[in-house]
């Protein structure tokens, strides 16, 4: 009645006792269901279970389906098609990571370059970790397209390491940047000009990547284009920079006010002192019109009183002149010392500008890098008119989906669960870290030998906690260099910068420049070590230990006296050593001190001429810092002396009416006492009539009375 | 919500490992102790998700658990404050968020933490103890509930039905509860 193709395949053959017991029964996890199995399930000679198919209904085999089905399910600790995804995940990344990767590297980088300079470019043993963030290759070389038979640079061992993990909190921590054996235009032992048919391809390779690129279409021309482009957005930066720096500075804008200021007030006490000179002068002709009268021709009080009413009047206009001029002069003196403090003023925003420009230098990068973004922006929109369009949009909703993402709390946190955050101490990145740079040149096979090692470059140290160090070296045959610099910018750390300086075998042949002592020239070989710190103030000191061997000296034959002496002290010193330590401030030294067998010698012209360098220096520097308002500043102390000058007039006015009041009270002294004379003589004029009268009455009466025959008469 | 129930149920009454629901299940505490949101979470989500265990069972006691799992945050964020103040383990705490990407796993917080150890420590019991209960299920009480009048007045009502039909979607594989 059933066709065995109904039957599921696991119950169509005799199925072992072993068999039916671990692979079927055990995966049975329903009792009724295994009882059914049992039901439906019969044993042959050998043990074996067979299905009786003869008395199997729909419904059975239904029931026998899905059991199979279960069967299969429960089979295994792995679901199947999710270790499939797993594994096949799991293969792609290591057959990628070991088979494809580093030749997919190879290639392309070998491709590319060889688009760009048109020769034959190996890269042999490039590694590439993306999860260590790390590209390295062992050795690169790439022709010379116009002699095929050189290289046009050789790199040896080269490392780029980034700190992935760091990348995702947007922080860009190198931990290595280094290039080696760096050579140029070294011998190739095959030829280095690409087939003619690599070099279509490469051509052809150019043109893709070089993507509307130009009318060249060429790497150059894309080249060639993208410098026009960085020059225009370099020029307007730089331009806009200038300009924004120009105008954050304070002092030239005061400079022109106060100079306004002073124009203005000079205008005003002009006119103030023309009105007060106008009062005072007119006294003065007053005074010496009255003061002309003369005064003996007065001869009655009542000339005697007018003419002392005009010199009351007189003196108080005099005295009303006097106190007009002082008031002026007071109010001068308050103007000229807002004035003043103006000018200190000045000198205060002086300072603060040159501050501001140090400070600038400190920004200068960071101010750049912003006014070059916002100057390229429209220039970009312009050129690349969709394409930047897309970019800003997809920028707009990237930012849109950060704030949201910030503002927001997540659906998928857990609302009201807030555990303890335990705080563990976190080393903090800056924003960028250069940790170890390396670049050198030459091979210790030829023995010259250049390298430069930069370590822990950051421009936020007090966060990294570590200062930069920069190493140079150059180790040829003739002799060698070594400069350690350590700069720390940490705020409290006493040096700014430390360096030492070793130069050995360095040889030393001035040929000019020592014509003042009649040295026509110099040679000699060097071993010079220098240790240097430097302040944060840019002051700081340093010792330089300077030995010379086979020295040379030859001297003009015109040789003045300095020179006949150097001469002297010179000839027959073969070897000699220097030990210089020295003192310095704002990048000039201040002192300078030699010590070596020259000592007695040459020391005290040494520390001369370095403290005249170090005041001419000086000079200089101040004369530099106020060249561009040396101008403004001249006409500044100009119209200062002029306002002085209206204060010294104002002072000689007030002195004229004090002058002038001073006669007027003279004059007054001398009127009374003339008044006084006169009523005193007329007095006695009245006195001597009045006696005389008396005289002659009592004369008339003694005749009247002698003539009448009076008795007592 | 209706058809993680289903799942669920269907998986008690289906021909599935006990082990594979125990699993799921255990599991599932251990994800509803953890607070979500942070990529310990999803790490162990994607682990759970590659192993065979039951995913139904797994969503179902998650969800449900998170809902009244603020219970037990006392005594987790008690466990989780003193495995991180514990002085000797400071310096691996120091060295794991120093190390890129574990921070991400917020282990700092004494919840994530506490969850973890506690739901660890929980697994084995639970995984134990929730087979043992399925297979007593299955054994004792399954074909009981399933014809009890409680259960046959329960279908009738609307949403339940609906919880059957979903039932039956997910046991179409097996012949569980019908049979």
């Amino acid at each position: 009645m059933n066709n065995k193709k109904h039957i599921p395949k696991l119950f169509r053959k005799p199925i072992s006792p072993k068999k039916f017991t671990k692979q079927i029964a055990r995966r049975i996890h329903v009792q009724s269901e295994l009882d059914f199995l049992n039901s439906k399930l019969t044993q042959d000679d050998h043990g074996n279970y067979l299905l009786d198919t003869k008395e199997l209904t729909k419904d059975d085999l239904k029931r026998l389906k899905c059991l199979s089905k279960a069967v299969k399910k429960n089979r295994g600790l792995l679901v199947g098609w999710k270790a499939a995804i797993l594994l096949v995940f799991l293969i792609g990344t290591l057959g990628f990571n070991f088979f494809l990767k580093n030749r997919l590297i190879k290639a392309g980088v070998e491709t590319y370059l060889q688009g760009v300079f048109r020769a034959q470019v190996e890269l042999e043993s490039p590694t590439l970790s993306l999860i260590g963030g790390t590209l390295s290759f062992e050795h690169l070389s790439i022709a010379d397209t116009d002699h095929p038979m050189q290289n046009l640079i050789e790199i040896g061992r080269s490392t780029i390491s980034i700190d992935i993990g760091r990348l995702l909190s947007k922080k860009l921590i190198i931990n290595e940047a280094s290039s080696r054996e760096i050579q140029f235009e070294t011998p190739r032992s095959t030829s280095g000009a690409l087939p003619a048919s690599e070099l279509g391809n490469a051509e052809d390779g150019q043109l893709d990547t070089a993507d509307g690129g130009g009318p060249s279409g060429t790497a150059a021309g894309a080249l060639e284009q993208a410098e026009s482009l960085g020059i225009e957005i370099g020029r307007d930066s730089a331009e806009i920079l200038i300009q924004s720096y120009q105008d954050s500075l304070q002092s030239p804008d005061l400079v022109e006010g106060i100079n306004a200021r002073y124009r203005e007030s000079r205008q005003k006490w002009e006119e103030r002192v023309e009105t007060v000179q106008r009062q005072v002068g007119s006294v003065e002709t007053r005074t010496e019109q009255v003061l002309a009268t003369d005064v003996t021709s007065i001869d009655s009080i009542k000339k005697a009183e007018e003419y002392l009413s005009n010199l009351r009047s007189l003196k108080g206009t005099a005295e009303s002149a006097g106190e007009t001029a002082e008031t002026t002069y007071s109010a001068f003196q308050d103007e000229a010392r807002s004035l003043k403090e103006n000018r200190s003023s000045i000198e205060e925003a002086i300072e603060r500008d040159i501050d501001f420009l140090e400070s600038a230098v400190g920004s200068f990068t960071t101010d750049s890098l912003q006014v070059v973004a916002d100057t390229a922006k429209p220039i970009i929109r312009t050129r690349f008119d969709t394409l930047f369009e897309y970019s800003e949009r997809i920028g707009r909703t990237f930012s849109h989906m950060k704030s949201m993402s910030t503002q927001k709390q997540s659906k998928f946190a857990d609302r009201g669960r807030r555990g303890t955050i335990v705080r563990f101490p976190k080393r903090d990145y800056p924003a960028f870290l250069l940790k170890n740079f390396e670049l050198s040149s030459g091979t210790t096979v030829s023995g010259d030998v250049q390298s430069l090692k930069i370590r822990d470059l950051t421009g936020d140290q007090d966060t990294w906690g570590e200062p930069t160090s920069v190493e140079v070296s150059s180790d040829t045959v003739g002799g060698g260099m070594n400069t350690q610099l350590i700069i720390d910018a940490r705020e409290q750390v006493e040096s700014l910068l430390a360096a030492d300086i070793t130069l050995n075998r360095v040889p030393i042949s001035l040929s000019e420049g020592l014509d003042s002592l009649s040295i026509t020239s110099v040679a000699a070989d060097s071993r010079n070590r220098i240790e240097l710190s430097v302040q944060p103030d840019l002051s700081g000191r340093g010792n330089a230990v300077i030995e010379l061997s086979s020295l040379d000296f030859n001297f003009s034959e015109d040789a003045h006296v300095i020179g006949e002496a150097l001469r002297n002290i010179l000839s027959g010193i073969e070897t000699t050593e220097f030990e210089v330590e020295f003192v310095f401030s704002d990048g000039q030294i201040n002192s300078l001190q030699v010590t070596s067998e020259l000592d007695q010698i040459l020391s005290q012209r040494v520390a001369n001429y370095a403290e005249e360098q170090a005041r001419v220096a000086a000079a200089k520097m101040e004369g530099a810092m106020y060249d561009y308002l040396e101008e403004e500043l001249a006409t500044n102390s100009m119209l200062s002396e002029e306002i002085s000058q209206e204060g010294r007039r104002i002072a000689e006015e007030i002195k004229t009416a004090e002058n002038l009041e001073q006669l007027i009270e003279a004059e007054q002294e001398q009127m009374k006492t003339r008044q006084n004379k006169i009523e005193q003589r007329l007095r006695d004029d009245v006195d001597e009539q009045a006696d005389t009268l008396k005289d002659e009455a009592g004369e008339a009466v003694k005749e009247l009375g002698e003539d009448l025959n009076i008795p007592s008469f | 919500m209706i058809t993680l129930v289903a799942r669920f149920i269907a998986a008690l009454n289906a021909n599935s490992r006990p082990g594979e629901i125990a699993a799921g299940f255990a599991c599932g505490i251990l994800l509803a102790l953890i607070p979500f949101g942070n990529l310990l979470w999803v790490l162990l989500f994607v682990v759970f998700f590659l192993l065979k265990l039951h995913a139904g069972t797994l969503l179902f006691t998650t969800v449900l658990f998170k809902l009244f799992i603020g219970i037990m945050d006392p005594l987790v964020d008690f466990i989780g404050l003193s495995i991180l103040t514990q002085p000797s383990l400071t310096p691996y705490f120091i060295t794991a968020i120093n190390t890129p990407l574990l921070p991400l796993m917020d282990f700092n917080n004494s919840l994530v933490i506490g969850g973890l150890v506690l739901g660890l420590l929980l697994w084995i019991p639970l995984f134990y103890g929730g087979r043992a209960l399925v297979k007593i299920y299955r054994k004792d009480i399954r074909d009981k509930l399933a014809s009890s009048k409680v259960v046959k007045t329960f279908e009738r009502v609307p949403w339940i039905r609906k919880l059957t039909t979903a039932i039956r979607k997910s046991t179409a594989l097996y012949q569980g509860w019908n049979s």
